[in-house]
């Protein structure tokens, strides 16, 4: 999780390997199933926890949606790319799972990792002559899940897999099936709520 | 929707702090090796008969043990509760309340009902023998209502 993810490109250039192993997977080949896990697993892991800012629903819900995908496998007809599908169950299963917590607080954060202090966006951010410099990576990072979390589901979902996992509009746009115009708007529309949120540290 | 308008590099520099969030040591080297053992088990609940599903489910979660146990408890009382009850329900008409007799006031009958039903001795002689074994005292209305306390 410690980069952001390619764009769509990426996902395209594997799909002839994604087609083989899905095949395979198909007629039960669990060695196959495993591989395509290990392929997707960091991404759809981050796309949730950054929906869900939450390790332990994370953690399940990425299980879940592995094991709900190889038991609907027999019926993918590779429409789609299988990264997209896969996705696409990811982020159902979340959304259900966040309306069914909706009433409960739950941040449950991971730690930052070592590269943290030493992330140029993250050193011009902190380094600046802000009213807020001394702040610490650790405060930013509470503050910036809760304004995330504040968020609606859709727009949250829109800031995490672009400006976090680095996905492209058009392939945002497939995985909750709308047009990238729609896409465009939810992301501006969520920058400036998550501005407005954290304006005492964005100065 | 004018995107160049707001400055949103701040905030995307934040956001890049998100990045960094990783989950414990090890994690993604497991993760596979859990969801593959739990698809097996599920198979193999799958696979199994209906009695050992119901009998790993129970010893997995004692809370539906509980529940058995009180939806046959309940079951049970239901069942030997609608037998009692048959039993001992009266059949046909025989089941609908019964009126006091004596406690009827003829009084508020209608004038011919009442000489029909006179109680007084008669002249007539037919049926005397079948009164003469059945001659119930009339009870005057006044002393069955309650008297008005003006």
């Amino acid at each position: 999780m410690s980069q952001p993810l390619a764009s769509a490109n990426t996902a395209s250039a594997s799909l002839p390997e994604d087609v083989e192993l899905v095949r395979r997977a198909q007629n039960d080949d669990l060695d196959a199933y495993d591989e395509l896990i290990r392929r997707y697993q960091e991404r759809i892991y981050g796309t949730v926890y950054h929906m869900t800012s939450n390790h332990e629903d994370a953690n399940d819900l990425v299980q879940e949606t592995f094991i709900k995908a190889h038991r609907a496998l027999k019926s993918f007809k590779g429409d789609s790319s299988f990264f997209t599908w896969v996705y696409r169950i990811a982020v159902n299963k979340t959304i259900n799972h966040l309306k069914q917590r909706k009433n409960r607080s739950g941040i449950s954060l991971n730690d930052l990792d070592f590269n943290a202090e030493n992330d140029p966006d993250l050193v011009a951010l902190i380094s600046d002559k802000t009213p807020r410099r001394d702040a610490a990576l650790s405060e930013l990072q509470e503050k910036l899940n809760e304004a995330m979390m504040k968020l609606s589901d859709q727009h949250r979902l829109v800031v995490a897999l672009h400006d976090v996992q680095g996905l492209a509009h058009e392939e945002i746009a497939k995985i909750m099936a709308c047009n990238t115009g729609t896409v465009r708007s939810r992301l501006f529309y969520a920058r400036q709520q998550l501005q407005g949120h954290l304006s005492d540290y964005l100065k | 929707m004018n995107e160049e308008g707001q400055n949103f590099d701040r905030l995307r520099q934040a956001l890049a702090l998100k990045r960094h969030e990783t989950p414990p040591p090890r994690y993604f080297t497991e993760l596979p090796g859990k969801i593959l053992s739990r698809l097996g088990e599920l198979e193999k609940f799958e696979d199994a008969s209906l009695w050992t599903r119901l009998g790993r489910l129970i010893g997995e979660r004692p809370i539906f043990a509980t529940g058995a146990g009180v939806a046959a408890g309940c079951a049970l009382l239901a069942g030997i509760g609608f037998i009692v009850l048959q039993d001992t329900a009266p059949t046909g008409t025989a089941s609908m309340p019964t009126l006091p007799v004596h406690n009827m006031a003829f009084a508020d009958a209608p004038r011919g009902v009442t000489d029909s039903l006179s109680l007084a001795p008669s002249n007539s002689n037919a049926g005397k023998d079948l009164f003469n074994s059945f001659q119930p005292t009339a009870t005057p209305a006044s002393a069955i209502l309650p008297s008005r306390a003006d």
